[in-house]
């Protein structure tokens, strides 16, 4: 059985704000809710918003993990599903930070009255390059000698990757703050997650979201380009795309206002 | 020290700049072993000479490290050799003035132990978690057995200290069971133990606990499931095991006895115990009654 059994206790969900619009905001690889802080006082103020920690992340209840199911991306959105369950939570707007906007779509296709919109900062299908058609960003060789790396270096690896994710253009302080909010990340978990992370290939599932969808692009971004976004945009049919002229992986963070005017006009 | 003597280092020493990642300096040994030219001065950058992913690892860890701390010290990267041969290096890397200064070793025999600890590391994962497996799975059935049934309790229990809901006990005993070994032998029992055992796990859900507690006995725990739940739980149970056919007209039946776990159990040390208990008094009265049907333990103390 898999414990916890209490949904709500075992991602951290944390139900705030009013409004009569509900949000679901799903933090990325290697962070936790916190990333939205930012945010998140705006938003309160309109808005009922869900905040939580995916199993293995944050403050979640780690004796939940379990490596079958958080072995790809599909145990990520069975956490979304039961949390929307368990709070009895539908037509709501969830918003998903990278690989979560993923992770959404597929809650999203697997239990389609869940969420009546959703906005996907900085997303990526895959990460792979399958030339000549598709360009991920990384070979394969690439991403699996970088968790090879990780392995060897035995540091930790939330560290690691917080830099990569923020953007290098960004100022140091942002950085350390991106850093100290990956640092509850275990390797145990965070391994799995950056696996199903860096090697899903979700790109066949886009054009069955039939959702209006709201794609937020970096310009500059190491690790999903505008021109994954196009693609991204091309392929799911009901969405926009907005590129936003900025550094770095983590819009919400670095660009908060920017994102938050964006969504605020496709929720109208 | 002289150029000479820089250059006679088994290692590569090599400066680059902060901003532009430019190769400014490097010793003789580096060019050889990059199979750089040795004409060109200016032309190579970090980039020229480690793979994609030590890029990653630089511009997201050794980087930052570097501006932080002045220092990173014993990192592993993949070093290009000819542009094209990764092999694994060690590298120290110190900031003075805006210029990184590296001395960076080969590591390939170092890295085939890495590679060896992480295999023998993945593998006894996989062996303790089989084996974790193993300890917890009664083999006939593939239930959970009862150590395992009672560590699952213990770990439900203190979830439920901290966030009440009902939940039911059942103890479920299949009625003439030794009469139906004795008579179609012990072959077809184990089949009907198997049978019973994929009924008990199909009408459940991964949030209860279904157990082999001993011989014909089973242990179902009902997370979340209410007096009134239950109760249907326990109908559709003895319809879906009267499906089971034995010899003529005979059909397979079960008893079962139902305790009810209360809030104000849980500050009991032995609320395990106590409720398997009641649960079993119930079994008996079940047993007493006719056997094929369900007795609540609540039931029987207001009676």
């Amino acid at each position: 059985m898999p414990f916890n059994i209490n949904v709500l206790e075992r991602n951290n969900v944390k139900v705030t704000g009013n409004g009569e619009t509900t949000l679901m905001l799903a933090h990325g690889f290697g962070c936790d809710q916190n990333m939205w802080r930012f945010m998140l006082p705006t938003l309160e103020s309109n808005y009922k918003v869900v905040l939580f920690d995916y199993v293995g992340c944050g403050q979640s209840d780690t004796s939940a993990f379990d490596k079958k199911r958080y072995k790809s991306l599909d145990g990520y959105a069975q956490d979304v599903i039961e949390i929307c369950e368990e709070l009895k939570l539908q037509n709501i707007v969830f918003i998903g930070h990278s690989v979560s906007s993923i992770i959404g779509m597929l809650a999203a296709l697997e239990s389609p009255t869940i969420f009546s919109k959703i906005v996907m900062i900085c997303p990526s299908p895959c990460f792979l390059n399958f030339a000549p058609d598709y360009f991920g960003g990384f070979e394969r060789d690439d991403l699996e000698e970088l968790i090879n790396l990780m392995d060897k270096n035995y540091i930790g690896w939330a560290n690691y990757l917080a830099p990569l994710v923020m953007g290098q253009s960004n100022k140091t302080e942002l950085i350390k703050e991106l850093e100290e909010s990956f640092c509850s990340t275990d390797p145990n978990y965070a391994k799995p997650f950056a696996m199903a992370t860096f090697f899903a290939d979700d790109r066949a599932a886009l054009c069955k979201l039939h959702l209006p969808t709201m794609i937020l692009q970096c310009k500059d971004d190491n690790l999903a380009s505008v021109e994954i976004g196009k693609y991204m945009h091309k392929e799911i049919p009901n969405s926009v795309i907005e590129v936003i002229d900025s550094h770095g992986h983590c819009l919400h963070m670095t660009d908060p206002d920017t994102v938050l005017k964006i969504i605020e006009k496709f929720l109208i | 020290m002289s150029k000479p003597a820089l250059d006679s280092f088994p290692c590569i020493l090599m400066t680059t700049d902060m901003e532009t990642n430019r190769l400014e300096y490097r010793n003789k040994y580096a060019t050889e072993l990059l199979g750089l030219d040795a004409n060109e001065t200016t032309k190579y950058c970090l980039f020229d000479i480690i793979s994609k992913a030590s890029s990653i690892f630089f511009e997201s860890y050794i980087l930052p490290t570097i501006v932080t701390s002045g220092e990173c010290q014993e990192v592993q990267i993949s070093l290009l050799l000819n542009s094209t041969k990764k092999v694994p290096a060690i590298a120290n890397a110190k900031l003075i003035e805006s210029k990184i200064y590296w001395s960076i070793y080969i590591a390939v025999t170092r890295d085939k132990l890495y590679q060896e600890l992480l295999a023998t590391r993945e593998h006894l994962e996989k062996k303790t978690e089989d084996l974790t497996l193993l300890t917890r799975i009664e083999p006939l059935t593939n239930l959970l057995n009862r150590r395992a049934a009672i560590d699952d309790l213990n770990k439900i229990i203190s979830q439920l200290d901290r966030n009440f809901v009902p939940t039911s006990f059942l103890q479920i005993d299949i009625d003439w069971f030794k009469k139906i070994n004795d008579t179609s032998g012990h072959d077809r029992g184990d089949e009907i133990l198997i049978d019973l055992a994929s009924i008990l796990k199909n009408v459940t859900r991964t949030s209860d606990i279904v157990a082999r507690w001993g011989g014909e006995e089973f242990l179902v725990v009902l997370y979340n499931s209410d007096l009134g739940n239950t109760r249907i739980f326990c109908e559709r149970l003895h319809l879906e095991v009267n499906n089971i056919k034995l010899t003529g007209e005979n059909t397979l039946s079960i008893s079962i006895g139902v305790s009810a776990l209360k809030a104000e159990h849980l500050t009991s040390s032995n609320v395990i115990e106590k409720l398997m208990k009641e649960a079993d008094i119930a079994l008996y009265k079940a047993k007493d009654n006719g056997r094929n049907r369900t007795e609540f333990f609540g039931d029987i103390n207001s009676n």
